[in-house]
């Protein structure tokens, strides 16, 4: 962790390490029985998933951009020097496409004769009923795999990561059972608040869970895999996504480091931050 | 549907298709871009999640990335001209593995 904050220190995260104290200070709810320490950031945090698609969608039609819902691509194709899509009510004809379907990405790499090593990584959520500001910074355990978000309306909403397989959006019948422990491990000062909901969600995960950016063996065909961090990455890879596509500018280094071609040559990436069990 | 013939196909709306949408929209003027989804707005992973971002990585390129979209974050109401916002809340503590005592037999 100490060498994380190194790295971070020197491109200017105001990122600070904080000892048993601190943490319980800043949220009582926090068990000290096998607490450490944390690292604290006032930079990081969330935001409503649902206004920034909003906020992007209206920009994007603003912009003339045909966005439609409700179509599947069922097929893809590559004929005369550009793609043809097969769509329920027709094709639709693209010189060049983009693949963000995330989790699903090998279905339609399938149709051209290609795959990517994606996986689905299903996760899993508690809404509790409103309550008394409990947990006021955003709790990040990288060791129960949680996050922890208190909102404004007063509920807390744990989101914990669950290893099985599966892209059904759904909670499954255990999962209290299964997060709860790890919740309250964390959080003992949660203990008496009440759940109002679960809801499940999937999100995509790659062999060295960093995503994959990039041309594809298709010319013209490119992927764009979030490995579980889609939301929180989506603005800085849309710039650099777009600069590729359309203008071929392979520059930023990003590109070199997530490339999908890294799963062929062995060049795994590897985030301490995620590799420390 | 249509036959006409489009620059760019984008196959997903999440946060990643809308996004690379906006950026070649903005970056070039009038080119032809479609994005599809199979389901409704919000319905996949992006509308779906704990919703939270962070700086705190240990590698050169996650910092990076993220860096640059959280400074998006914080002007997203005006780059997007979205006056209301996208309810973002800066203040996150992590624990990592190593932070946490075993606990004791």
């Amino acid at each position: 962790m100490r060498s994380s904050l190194e790295i971070q220190h020197r491109y200017g995260v105001p990122s600070e390490l904080l000892d048993a104290d601190d943490c319980v200070k800043m949220v009582p709810a926090l068990g000290r029985n096998r607490l450490a320490g944390g690292t604290f950031c006032g930079k990081d945090g969330t935001i409503s998933p649902f206004l920034l698609l909003d906020s992007l969608l209206k920009a994007c039609r603003r912009e003339k951009v045909d966005v439609r819902y409700g179509t599947r691509v069922e097929k893809l194709a590559r004929a005369n020097g550009s793609f043809c899509a097969t769509v329920k009510d027709g094709t639709i004809e693209a010189d060049k496409v983009l693949l963000c379907t995330d989790w699903a990405v090998p279905e339609l790499l399938a149709s051209l004769g290609f795959t990517l090593p994606v996986k689905s990584l299903p996760k899993e959520a508690i809404v509790t009923v409103p309550c008394a500001p409990k947990v006021r910074p955003v709790l990040i355990s990288l060791e129960h795999h949680i996050s922890v978000n208190q909102v404004a309306r007063g509920s807390i909403i744990f989101v914990v990561s669950r290893a099985r397989e599966g892209t059904e959006i759904v909670s499954t019948p255990d999962f209290l059972g299964f997060a709860a422990p790890k919740i309250i491990d964390l959080l003992p000062g949660v203990a008496d608040v009440q759940v109002l909901r679960t809801w499940g969600g999937v999100s995509s995960l790659t062999p060295d869970m960093q995503p994959i950016l990039g041309a594809s063996e298709v010319e013209g065909l490119y992927v764009a895999v979030s490995s579980f961090r889609g939301l929180m990455t989506s603005p800085a890879v849309g710039r650099i996504m777009s600069a590729l596509i359309l203008e071929n500018d392979t520059n930023d280094p990003v590109l070199t480091q997530l490339t999908p071609r890294r799963f062929q040559t062995g060049d795994l990436i590897v985030e301490p931050l995620l590799n420390q069990e | 549907m249509s036959s006409a013939k489009f620059d760019v196909l984008i196959i997903g709306a999440g946060a990643y298709g809308l996004s690379c949408a906006w950026w070649m929209a903005k970056r070039r003027t009038g080119a032809r871009i479609l994005v599809v989804d199979e389901g409704e707005f919000a319905s996949g992973a992006s509308g779906r999640n704990g919703a939270g971002f962070r700086m705190q990585w240990g590698l050169d390129l996650n910092i990076r990335l993220c860096q640059e979209s959280i400074r998006f974050f914080e002007t997203a109401a005006e780059q997007l001209d979205y006056p209301r916002g996208i309810e973002l809340k800066q203040d996150a503590i992590s624990f990592s593995p190593t932070a946490r005592r075993r606990s004791r037999p």
